[in-house]
């Protein structure tokens, strides 16, 4: 066994020896039934190219009706401060239907101030999202995040032991957060080889997801990297952390920052997967317009790099930095709503090692959705999705770098 | 001052009526009207002194209660609180099994309690404590009427858990009560907006 996941192993159960009056805790859960669809090209979840959890059928629109989640979430208490969060997956469109989303022990003890303390240790996605604020990091005001988001859905979940203190501070509330992580060590390689996408599909711990398969950097380097990523891994056994600052005002807005550092390697591999170094900012914004009616921002800046030839004469090394930011307006009319967002993204090729220019892309999106809470843990929500982007290395598969997609989709979401 | 006609049921004495609304003219919700008077010993006590948890939300989101009276605390969820408070003013910690279970507590300073479930940090709820003894909440009107206040001089208290500045200020008001001669005064609270945004992490 590695020594990270020795030392992991030691912090999950270290709290578990001291619980006191437990409990069996609550079980809730999800089904998330859809119908819709997109045109253009087929999804990148087959291994294409294609920006989005539907395509379409030789490029025309194709209906899709599938049950799209299923969640199970159980909180069993170990003592009053400490309890357990277990969150089963199922995805249909996955290679592993069912997996475990999030699995984390969280200390929390009594406040005997103004001060709040609490600690989480297991495998979870560090709190970076805005959008995903329902039950088992599900997103409440669009069916799909935003490209930003859909990332750390698919890419950045960690093993991490994380701590957090909250204080007032000046009629609003100041929360810190740092956290040391493992597990995470292959988090840049979709969006090295595929770009952004968005989508709502979250990697289960030890799931994987394809690589497109006709890129020709993933051709050339197809010796140290397999056709798909699994990005909860650990592979050079280096810590990474992330920090964060959250600042929720008087006057109703919050503001936060998040440092992200994997502290890979960028030369270890095992069973053709590599240790990405990825490093990103992301700035998260939220007003209160008034008491119905939000706005919610972010903005990521970020890069990976990885040396897949590092004993060539002349090792390369593969330099990739990508940048997102969206922009979102929700309105709630009682048990209805309506959100409209607006997307953008890029990565870029920072290192100009390969001629065949194969990482650079941009794109943006647009997309509106409506809601109706149509009883207690009933909503349905319907959805349109543009999105266009560019990217050169589509020429490889014979078809034009810039492309564009329209997804129409309808969900109804029972929670229990 | 708005004078109207609200006649009282006790002799000597007359109802008052304060509205309150935010400097925006939008009417305030929850706010805790007392009247102090020569009485020292609480003469009404309004609705029952309990706050329930249910639906992960306490209920009512204000209560305000007398010197020396025992707040209720009846978990009416599926699921268990703990239900902490570190305000001075009455510290106290709650666990609370769920389906039904009641455990009281008793206040005997007055001043402010801020309310809180360790599990469930978006449940918050506020006591007030007061020596005066006529007392009321403002309704979704940012209305409270109190009926039967003893004629002579007193002095309205209004303060909302929101209220902008010091949690522990207030807006007073000294009146004149004439017997069966109802009053109304009318106050103004800037009171701030916290998100309602809860956070999944």
């Amino acid at each position: 066994m590695k020594p990270l996941t020795v030392s992991f192993a030691f912090a999950v159960l270290a709290p578990i020896a001291s619980a006191q009056e437990a409990s069996l805790g609550d079980v809730s859960g999800m089904l998330d039934f859809r119908i819709g669809g997109a045109d253009g090209e087929s999804s990148w979840l087959d291994g294409d190219f294609g920006k989005l959890g539907l395509g379409g059928d030789d490029r025309d629109f194709k209906l899709d009706a599938r049950l799209a989640r299923g969640v199970l979430v159980w909180r069993p208490s170990l003592s009053w401060s400490t309890d357990l969060y277990l969150q089963l997956e199922v995805d249909p469109e996955q290679d592993d239907v069912i997996g475990v989303g999030e699995a984390y022990l969280r200390f929390k003890p009594l406040p005997s101030g103004p001060v709040r303390y609490s600690v989480r240790v297991g495998a979870f996605y560090p709190p970076v999202s805005l959008e995903h604020d329902g039950l088992a990091w599900s997103t409440t005001h669009t069916i799909t995040p935003s490209a930003i988001n859909s990332w750390i859905g698919e890419e950045v979940k960690v093993g991490a032991v994380e701590g957090t203190v909250t204080a007032p501070l000046a009629d609003g509330q100041l929360s810190v957060t740092g956290a040391l992580f493992g597990y995470n060590d292959t988090s840049g390689t979709l969006l090295t080889f595929r770009g952004w996408a968005m989508h709502d599909h979250q990697v289960p711990i030890g799931g994987s997801f394809p690589l497109p398969e006709r890129t020709p950097q993933y051709w050339s380097f197809r010796k140290r990297q397999a056709h798909k990523a699994e990005p909860f891994r650990e592979i050079d056994d280096r810590v990474g952390y992330y920090a964060r600052a959250e600042w929720r005002a008087a006057d109703p807005f919050l503001v936060n920052f998040t440092y992200y550092n994997n502290a890979g390697d960028g030369r270890s591999y095992e069973d053709l997967q590599t240790s990405w170094a990825t490093t990103f900012s992301n700035v998260g914004f939220t007003a209160a317009l008034s008491d119905d009616f939000h706005l919610f921002a972010q903005a990521m800046i970020g890069k990976t790099d990885w040396i897949p030839l590092a004993n060539a004469p002349i090792p390369y090394v593969d330099d990739v930095g990508f940048r997102a930011v969206y922009v979102m307006l929700d309105r709630a009319f009682g048990d209805q709503g309506v959100a409209l967002r607006l997307d953008a993204f890029d990565t870029a090729d920072r290192d100009q090692a390969f001629s065949y220019n194969s990482t650079p892309e941009t794109g943006w999106s647009v997309t509106a959705a409506w809601r109706n809470q149509l009883a207690p843990g009933l909503l349905l929500m319907v959805e349109g999705l543009f999105i266009d982007s560019d990217r050169p290395s589509r020429t490889a598969d014979g078809i034009a770098a810039r492309q564009s997609q329209l997804q129409i989709e309808s969900g109804l979401r029972w929670e229990f | 001052m708005l004078v109207c006609l609200c006649a009282s049921g006790t002799a000597f004495a007359a109802t008052v009526q304060v509205e309150v609304r935010t400097p925006n003219g939008e009417p305030l919700a929850n706010a805790v009207v007392t009247v102090s008077g020569p009485s020292s010993s609480p003469i009404a006590t309004p609705g029952k002194l309990a706050i329930e948890q249910k639906n992960l939300q306490f209920h009512p989101y204000v209560l305000v209660v007398p010197r020396g009276a025992s707040v209720a605390f009846p978990n009416l969820d599926q699921t268990r609180h703990h239900v902490y408070s570190f305000s001075p003013t009455g510290p106290f910690e709650l666990k609370l099994f769920a389906s039904g279970e009641t455990r009281s507590v008793k206040f005997d300073k007055v001043g402010t309690i801020a309310v809180g479930c360790n599990i469930h940090d978006q449940m918050s709820a506020f006591i007030r404590v007061t020596d005066a003894p006529w007392m009321a909440i403002t309704d979704a009107n940012g209305v409270a009427a109190i009926p039967d206040v003893e004629a002579g001089s007193r002095v309205i208290e209004v303060w909302h858990p929101l209220q902008s500045g010091s949690q522990d200020a207030s807006l007073k008001r000294n009146v004149t009560v004439t017997a069966n001669a109802g009053i109304l005064q009318s106050f103004e609270l800037a009171v701030r907006k916290p998100l309602k945004i809860h956070s999944h992490y």
